[in-house]
C-alpha cells in the first residue's frame, strides 16, 4: 500500500508519544480509542458501506502480515473490534502487538487516503493527535463499549 | 490544497487514452456497453494483456455469456495475447456455474474472495448484464451493484463491467449512476461501409471526448481513430530556414522558398502533371539529403518507379537508400480516420521532411461534406506542421471549374496553393504553373510555362519586378556602343547607350537583319560577346548571307565570340522565351543581343498584347543583365508610312529606327529614319542606306524624297 500521506511517520510519532512503555492492556485500550475516533470521523463522510469495505481489506492484509491479527473484526458503527485479541495479549510480546496495531492504523489511514486523494488526511491526523493526550490507566473490562475517547 | 491529477491506467490501445484524457482513472468502475459483436471483449482483453505485460495483475470473471473456453480460443488469434501471461498476469475465473446455482450474493462473495487473494489492479466482469437478469428486483440489483463497486474500490482495483446495454439503460437504470464511467461501443454504416464506433458517455473526474470515434479491429487488436484528439497542432519555434524544392526553376517562382511546416495544395485537372511534380519534389529532396514519403492512392509503387525511370531519375536507388518511401493504399481500402493516423506515424517513423498525399481528393473521395473535407485537410496540414516538413497535396479540380481545389474550401486551410493547368494553343497544348498562394512568402505571381520531359519538370518563369530581381538600372549615359553601321553613330550622338533597347522596324529585305548582324560584329571587335536570336533564317543562311557581303560572321561564330540561336516560330513559347534567353545570355556573358524578328512571335498562340508583355519583360531582363539589345519588327508593306508606334511597342524601346523603302527615281532605295533616341539628341532626317560588300552604311546626306517620307 502506497503511503502518500505520510501516515506511517505520523502514526509512529503518535505511538512514540502516547504508547511508550504501555502494557498490552493499555495499548489495546489506546488503539480502541484511536480506532473509534478515526472511524467516527470518516463514517460521516464516507459511509458505513465504504468503511466496512475498507476495513475488510485492511483486516485481510493485516492477517496476512501478522497472523495474530486475524482475530480482529470490524463493526459498521464502531470500526475495528479487538476483544478477541485482548484475550491473547498477555501471551504476546509487546513489540509484536505494537507492530500489529500500528500496521492496522497505518493501513487504514493509507487506504482512506488513497481513495480520497488524501482529502481527509489532515482531519484524521488531527483526530488521532487528540487521542491519549491525558492518558489514564485503562479501566477494568478491556475494550468496553462507551470508553471515553480522550482517556 | 494543490489539485491532484487522478492517477490513470493506460489502456495500451492506440488513441483510446486520448479519448479518456490520459487513460482510465485508477480505481474507477466503468461499464463498457454495446450490442453483441461490438468489440467489448476484444477491447477489454487487449487492455488486460497490455497491462499484464507491464506487471499489472488482472482478474477476468466470465459470467453467463461467452464461455471462458471460447474466449481463450478466440483470444489466441490476436497479437496482444501472450500465453505466458495466462493465469499469471491475467487470471480467468468462470462464475457461470456459481451464478446458475447460487445467485448474485454467492457470485459477489466469490468475486471478492478472488480479489482479496489476487489483489488485482484490474477486474473485469464479462458480462455484468447477467446480474440485471438474475436480480429479483431493481433495488436488489442496485444494492448489489453499489456494494460490489464499493468493495472493488476499497481494493483499489480498476473495474470494467461489460454488458449489452443500450442508451435506454443509461437513462433509466439507476446502476449507471453508481459507476464512474460508461463507454459505449456500436457499429453502423458510415461513409459507405460498416464501421465500429466508440464513445465515452461518462467518465467521472475526466475531461473526456464526447464525440463518437471510429475504431477498427484487426489481428493486432483495437485501433481507435480520434484525429481530432490525436492530431493536434504543436507549437514550433519560428524558423527562418525554408525548403527549396530542387525542381528546375520552380524555386525561382517560390521566392525565398517554402517555410518548413507548410502544406501546399497542388491543384489541377487530370493530366496537368500533379503526380510528376510531386514525385520530383520527393526525388529532389532525397538528392538534397531530405527524406520523403509519398502516399499514393492510385499509382502503385511499381508504376511510380517506372515513371521515374522514364524521366531519367534514379528513384530506385533513393528508395534502396531509405531516403524515399512510397506507400500505396488502394483507393477502395481507404479509411480516412485510420489512414490519417497511419500517415502521421509513417512520417514520424521515417523522419520525412517532404510529404506527398497523392491525391488528397482521392483520399477524401468518400467525404461529401465540404466542411468535413476541410477538417481532414487541416489534420493533414497539422501532421506536416508537426513533422516540420513540407507537404504537397495534389488535388483534382473539376473540369471547367474556376475552383483551385476539389471542394473549393481546402485552400483556406493550407499554407499554399500551386495550380497546374494546360490550355489549347493552336494545335498544341501548353502546360502552366501558377503559385496562387504561399503564406509569408513573396513569390512570383501569374502563370508560367512548364514542360515535362527528360529530366523531369522545367519551369520557365516570366520574370517580374516584384522583389526577385534587382531594379532595372538606368541607362549609362557615359557609355555608348558602336552600332557597327557606318554613318549611323553620328546620327545618334555617337552610338547606342549601354543597356539600351533598340527597335528596328522595317519591311522585308530592307536590311534589318544586316543591321543586327553588324551590331553584333561590332561587339566582337570590341570583345563583347553577342547572341543573335533568329526566328526566320537559319544560322547557315545568315552565315552565307554575311559571307556574300564580306562580313566575318562565320569566323566570329567559329571563334565562339558570338552565337546564333535559331528558334522556329512554330515552337516559340512566350512563357519559355524569357527563361531560355536569360539562361543563354548569362551563360555566355553576352553584352549584346539581337532578336530577329520579334514580330515572328505573333502566332495563333500569341496575341499582340501578349507579345507586348513578353517584349517588356525581355527588355527589362536584358537591361538588368547589362545587355544592349536590338529587336527587329517586320512592317506590313514595303512603302508603309505606318508609324511603328501604332502597334504600341515603341514605349518598350529606348531607340526606334524605322527602315523603309523610298523611291529615288530609279527604283526603291532603303532608308533609315531615327524616330526616337533616349538620353540624346538625334538627327530626325531620313537617310539612304547603302548595302554593298562590306555591309550596310548610312548616307549622311538627306534622302532626296525625305520630305515625302517624313
Amino acid at each position: 500500500m502506497g503511503d502518500n500521506g505520510g501516515h506511517a511517520a505520523f502514526v509512529d510519532a503518535w505511538l512514540a508519544k502516547r504508547a511508550q512503555k504501555l502494557g498490552a492492556d493499555d495499548l489495546l485500550a489506546l488503539f480502541d480509542v484511536a480506532n473509534r475516533a478515526l472511524w467516527a470521523r470518516a463514517r460521516s463522510t464516507l459511509g458505513e458501506v465504504t468503511l466496512m469495505a475498507i476495513a475488510e481489506r485492511v483486516l485481510f492484509i493485516a492477517a496476512e502480515k501478522h497472523p495474530f491479527l486475524s482475530v480482529l473484526t470490524a463493526d459498521a458503527t464502531e470500526g475495528y473490534r479487538c476483544a478477541h485479541l485482548a484475550s491473547q495479549a498477555d501471551t504476546m510480546k509487546s513489540e509484536d502487538l505494537v507492530r500489529g496495531l500500528r500496521f492496522v492504523l497505518v493501513e487504514h489511514l493509507s487506504v482512506i487516503g488513497n481513495l480520497t486523494a488524501e482529502i481527509l488526511t489532515t482531519e484524521l491526523h488531527a483526530e488521532l493527535q487528540l487521542v491519549g493526550v491525558a492518558r489514564r490507566p485503562a479501566p477494568k473490562g478491556r475494550n468496553e463499549k462507551g470508553r471515553k475517547r480522550r482517556a | 490544497m494543490k489539485k491532484k491529477d487522478l492517477p490513470r491506467l493506460e489502456t495500451g490501445i492506440q488513441n483510446f487514452d486520448a479519448l479518456l484524457g490520459g487513460g482510465l482513472p485508477k480505481r474507477s468502475v466503468t461499464v463498457l456497453s454495446g450490442p453483441p459483436g461490438a468489440g467489448k471483449t476484444i477491447l477489454t482483453q487487449q487492455l488486460c494483456f497490455s497491462n499484464a505485460q507491464k506487471g499489472k495483475r488482472v482478474l477476468f470473471f466470465s459470467t453467463l455469456s461467452e464461455p471462458t473456453a471460447k474466449t481463450l480460443l478466440h483470444l489466441q488469434q490476436f497479437d496482444f495475447f501472450d500465453p505466458k501471461l495466462f493465469g499469471k498476469g491475467v487470471e480467468f475465473v468462470d462464475l457461470g456455474d456459481l451464478l446458475r446455482e447460487h445467485g448474485l450474493t454467492a457470485a459477489a462473495d466469490m468475486i471478492m474472495k478472488h480479489v482479496r487473494q489476487s489483489k488485482p489492479d484490474i477486474v473485469v466482469i464479462d458480462s455484468f448484464k447477467v446480474f440485471d437478469d438474475l436480480a429479483t428486483s431493481r433495488e436488489d440489483h442496485r444494492k448489489f451493484g453499489y456494494e460490489l463497486a464499493v468493495n472493488l474500490m476499497a481494493w483499489e482495483t480498476t473495474a470494467l463491467l461489460l454488458g449489452e446495454y443500450g442508451v435506454a439503460d443509461y437513462e433509466t437504470n439507476a446502476f449507471f449512476s453508481i459507476v464512474d464511467g460508461v463507454i459505449a461501443l456500436s457499429q453502423r454504416e458510415a461513409l459507405g461501409e460498416q464501421q465500429r464506433f466508440i464513445r465515452v458517455v461518462k467518465m467521472r473526474g475526466t475531461n473526456h471526448s464526447r464525440e463518437e470515434h471510429p475504431f477498427l479491429i484487426d489481428v493486432t487488436g483495437v485501433h481507435v481513430f480520434a484525429p481530432r484528439l490525436a492530431i493536434t497542432r504543436e507549437a514550433h519555434d519560428a524558423t527562418t530556414s525554408r525548403c527549396k524544392t530542387g525542381v528546375d526553376k520552380l524555386d525561382e517562382l517560390l521566392g525565398p522558398g517554402i517555410p518548413w511546416g507548410s502544406s501546399l495544395l497542388i491543384g489541377g485537372v487530370a493530366g496537368t502533371g500533379k503526380t510528376v511534380l510531386s514525385l520530383e519534389f520527393i526525388y529532389r529532396g532525397a538528392q538534397a539529403g531530405e527524406k520523403g514519403i509519398l502516399f499514393s492512392f492510385e499509382e502503385t509503387e511499381d508504376r511510380l518507379r517506372a515513371a521515374a525511370r522514364g524521366l531519367g531519375w534514379d528513384l530506385d536507388r533513393q528508395i534502396a537508400r531509405g531516403m524515399i518511401e512510397i506507400v500505396f493504399i488502394p483507393q477502395p481500402d481507404i479509411t480516412v480516420e485510420a489512414h490519417l493516423l497511419m500517415i502521421q506515424e509513417r512520417i514520424k517513423k521515417l523522419g520525412a521532411k517532404r510529404v506527398v498525399i497523392d491525391s488528397v481528393s482521392v483520399f477524401l473521395h468518400k467525404i461529401t461534406d465540404p466542411q468535413l473535407s476541410r477538417e481532414k485537410v487541416f489534420h493533414l496540414c497539422s501532421i506536416v506542421h508537426n513533422a516540420n516538413a513540407v507537404g504537397f497535396f495534389p488535388t483534382d479540380i473539376p473540369y471547367g471549374s474556376k475552383q483551385v481545389s476539389r471542394f473549393g474550401v481546402e485552400e483556406t486551410v493550407v499554407d499554399g496553393v500551386i495550380i497546374l493547368s494546360s490550355t489549347e494553343e493552336g494545335l498544341d497544348r501548353e502546360r502552366y504553373i501558377e503559385v496562387y498562394k504561399l503564406r509569408n512568402t513573396a513569390h512570383l505571381k501569374g502563370r508560367h510555362n512548364l514542360e515535362i520531359g527528360e529530366g523531369g519538370i522545367t519551369v520557365f518563369p516570366r520574370y517580374a519586378y516584384d522583389g526577385h530581381e534587382p531594379p532595372m538600372p538606368p541607362l549609362e549615359l557615359g557609355k555608348r556602343l558602336g552600332s557597327g553601321v557606318a554613318g549611323l553613330d553620328p546620327l545618334i550622338s555617337g552610338g547606342l547607350l549601354r543597356r539600351s533597347a533598340t527597335l528596328v522596324s522595317g519591311s522585308a529585305g530592307v536590311g534589318k537583319t544586316l543591321m543586327g548582324l553588324q551590331f553584333l560584329l561590332e561587339g566582337v571587335n570590341e570583345r563583347q560577346a553577342g547572341l543573335y536570336v533568329t526566328l526566320e533564317e537559319s544560322a547557315a543562311q545568315l552565315i552565307a548571307s554575311a559571307k556574300a557581303l564580306g562580313l566575318p560572321l562565320a569566323k566570329a561564330v567559329a571563334d565562339g565570340k558570338m552565337e546564333i540561336m535559331y528558334i522556329s516560330r512554330e515552337y516559340v513559347r512566350a512563357g519559355q522565351f524569357l527563361t531560355v534567353l536569360a539562361d543563354k545570355l548569362t551563360a555566355m556573358k553576352a553584352q549584346r543581343v539581337v532578336l530577329d524578328a520579334t514580330t515572328q512571335m505573333l502566332t495563333e498562340r500569341m496575341t499582340l498584347e501578349e507579345l507586348r508583355h513578353v517584349l517588356y519583360k525581355l527588355v527589362n531582363r536584358f537591361k538588368s543583365l547589362g545587355i544592349t539589345s536590338m529587336l527587329t519588327l517586320e512592317a506590313p508593306s514595303l512603302l508603309s508610312k505606318e508609324h511603328v508606334t501604332e502597334v504600341g511597342l515603341s514605349p518598350i524601346a529606348d531607340n526606334l529606327f524605322m527602315l523603309r523603302y523610298a523611291t529615288n527615281g530609279v527604283g526603291l532605295a532603303p532608308t533609315i529614319t531615327i524616330v526616337k533616341t533616349r538620353g540624346a539628341r538625334h538627327d530626325r532626317h531620313t537617310h539612304v542606306l547603302h548595302i554593298r560588300r562590306g555591309g550596310m552604311r548610312v548616307e549622311t546626306s538627306e534622302a532626296p524624297n525625305a520630305r515625302e517620307l517624313g
